[in-house]
């Protein structure tokens, strides 16, 4: 075995307070950007183990292959390849958008500031549109949405996708028969708030976002470059799953700002009449809307105070 | 059938539960001994993952291998994992639930990385006690699997089998002895694989670990993207002579290949079973098959090679 007695070792590794410190110090050393030799340097390291009085090879064994740098960095090097690669399983279209080298650098980037703090890696990117969209350069003209925008919406409508595919949905649970919604009159819908499916999402965006992710995963990888960004052209999709699989349903403007305010919770009858003097909308367009949801089962039923 | 250990049957041979395997698992319904999920991939899952889940279950033995239980850390328990932890098992009734002897994070934050410990006497005891904490909570004895490592620590005062034996007989947990983590780690610090195997308490295995990895010629990763090599086999025969016989779990997690190919990996097993033991592999014996030249890698990749195994999730969209 290649270890010395622990009393050699300038790392005193007899009880657990010591076992905190080498665990903050190898996670300092491990998950910097830079390198093993940059994270020996890190504040996390340095804080408990400074390189000038303890470097990498006092407190590490070598191999006859390899020194105790290059060992440690294979843990090093795991740990951004592995979360980007997560990274990547969540936002593929806008990896291939990027490209590889353009994600993975937003991606490290990202990580930096926002390690993993979960148990599981599902959660990992839930921030990353954010982080796009404060790292992003300034619009050339302030009223005129550009290719940043772009990017920070598709980052948004992936995440979407990510977190209603394995989201709670309505597989197993109650749907709105499109005839029974049709019973829903009177005085009943006076006050009747539809209740939305659970894995039913609104999305808006200055691009249409949707459209160009269905091209773009219909490209092969080696076309992908010749996609350009879309023009700027305002877009609203209502996301939602069927048989454990995330459908997306493109909507008019008059129809999203509906949807929208039926599931905050607007009481029925009240919210469509409002809808139809504010945006001159026709009975039979409602009525069209309305069966279309229905069919895609949007709403799960309605409640009533 | 051989005698059950720690009061855990032997399910036969199985093979990882993938996503990428799911359509073929749910149209024909292969004949498969059992199957291994990795527990975070299902626990908080309210879609497909889980929908497909429930219905292996049905048909399938299912145990529940963990990635994040970090028993090792000296960051407390995460007591809200082990609480949906200890949900998903009591949906699915897996037949045990296991984990690996590291710590995966400290600080509150998880690499997502099975990282050594140093093998002292004070990290067994911390060890222990949170063995000994997990399963009152889980209301189960763990099992626990040996890592594969890259790197060791000059504080150690035990080699890792003197570790892990003495872990399960003071924690009374059970053993998830990976034998190819054993050949990894073998090669990686350069000790004798067979010494590590004939030193493990044979009756606290209930389970085996085989895999594929990848050779960088001076070291090996624990990449699971391979065919199991010759000498992972032969240490296999080593100890399934040894233990008379326990589940045998092939981890496929990178470039898997399709289901039935995976499948006939793990059936090779039944080749080593019985067979004279004259070829236990060493680490230094004869060329290793997965050495990153011969799988047709630029000698650099290596540097690009992760160790698995990686939880995920492959989103299907209309």
């Amino acid at each position: 075995m290649n270890s010395r007695p622990f009393e050699n070792s300038p790392a005193s590794l007899s009880d657990a307070t010591e076992l905190a410190r080498i665990q903050r110090w190898f996670q300092g050393v491990i998950s910097n950007p830079d390198g093993v030799a940059a994270g020996a340097e890190s504040p996390e390291a340095q804080n408990e183990f400074p390189s000038a009085t303890h470097p990498l090879e006092s407190i590490l064994t070598g191999s006859s292959k390899l020194d105790p740098a290059d060992r440690i960095a294979v843990y090093a090097n795991a740990y951004f390849a592995r979360l980007v690669e997560c990274l990547g399983e969540v936002f593929p279209i806008l990896k291939r958008t990027l490209g590889a080298e353009g994600f993975d650098g937003f991606a490290v980037e990202y990580l930096k500031g926002n390690p993993s703090r979960s148990y599981t890696l599902h959660r990992l990117g839930e921030k990353f549109p954010e982080y796009l969209a404060a790292s992003r350069p300034p619009r050339e003209d302030a009223n005129t949405p550009d290719w940043a925008d772009f990017l920070v919406d598709l980052a948004r409508f992936e995440l979407v996708l990510y977190e209603v595919f394995d989201g709670p949905g309505i597989e197993q649970g109650p749907k709105l028969d499109p005839a029974r919604l049709a019973e829903l009159d009177g005085p009943v819908a006076e006050t009747a708030r539809l209740l939305p499916a659970p894995c039913l999402r609104l999305f808006r965006s200055e691009f249409p976002v949707s459209d160009f992710y269905t091209e773009a995963r219909e490209a092969d990888d080696g076309d992908v470059d010749g996609l350009e960004f879309p023009e700027p052209k305002e877009s609203f999709v209502a996301i939602t799953r069927c048989n454990y699989v995330v459908r997306r349903l493109p909507l008019e403007r008059e129809e999203f700002v509906l949807l929208q305010e039926l599931m905050a919770g607007a009481p029925l009858n009240p919210l469509l009449e409002r809808a139809a003097e504010r945006d001159a909308l026709s009975e039979s367009r409602i009525s069209h809307w309305f069966a279309r949801w229905a069919s895609e089962d949007l709403f799960t039923g309605w409640s009533t105070p | 059938m051989q005698v059950p250990r720690l009061g855990l049957p032997n399910l036969g041979l199985g093979v990882g539960l993938r996503a990428v395997h799911y359509p073929y698992l749910l149209r024909e319904n292969p004949a498969v001994d059992w199957f291994e999920i990795i527990s975070e991939n299902y626990m908080d899952s309210q879609g497909r993952p889980r929908h497909v889940l429930e219905r292996i279950a049905s048909r399938y033995p299912v145990v529940m291998h963990g990635v994040s239980l970090s028993i090792g850390s000296t960051d407390p328990l995460d007591l809200d994992y082990l609480r949906r932890l200890k949900a998903l098992a009591d949906a699915i009734r897996p037949a045990w639930i296991s984990d690996h002897v590291c710590w995966t994070g400290v600080a509150g934050c998880n690499t997502h990385d099975l990282l050594p410990l140093p093998l002292t006497e004070a990290s067994l005891r911390h060890v222990v006690s949170r063995v000994r904490q997990v399963q009152e909570i889980l209301e189960r004895r763990l099992v626990l699997e040996n890592p594969s490592s890259y790197v060791g620590f000059r504080g150690s005062t035990m080699p890792e089998w003197e570790f892990i034996a003495r872990m399960a007989e003071d924690a009374d947990c059970g053993l998830l002895l990976d034998v190819n983590n054993v050949y990894v780690s073998a090669t990686n610090h350069e000790f004798d694989p067979e010494a590590f195997i004939r030193a493990i308490p044979t009756h606290r295995i209930v389970q085996f670990h085989i895999a594929g990895h990848t050779h960088c010629g001076t070291h090996i990763i624990d990449t699971h993207d391979h065919p199991v090599v010759d000498p992972v086999w032969n240490l296999y025969r080593l100890a399934h002579q040894l233990t008379g016989g326990v589940s045998t779990l092939l981890e496929w997690d990178a470039h898997i290949p399709p289901f039935p190919v995976v499948h006939a990996e793990v059936l090779k097993a039944r080749a080593y079973w019985g067979l004279p033991d004259s070829k236990i592999g060493t680490p230094t014996g004869g060329a290793d098959p997965n050495r990153a030249l011969d799988a047709g890698n630029d000698p650099g990749d290596w540097r690009t090679a992760v160790p698995q195994p990686l939880h995920s999730l492959l989103v299907e969209v209309e």
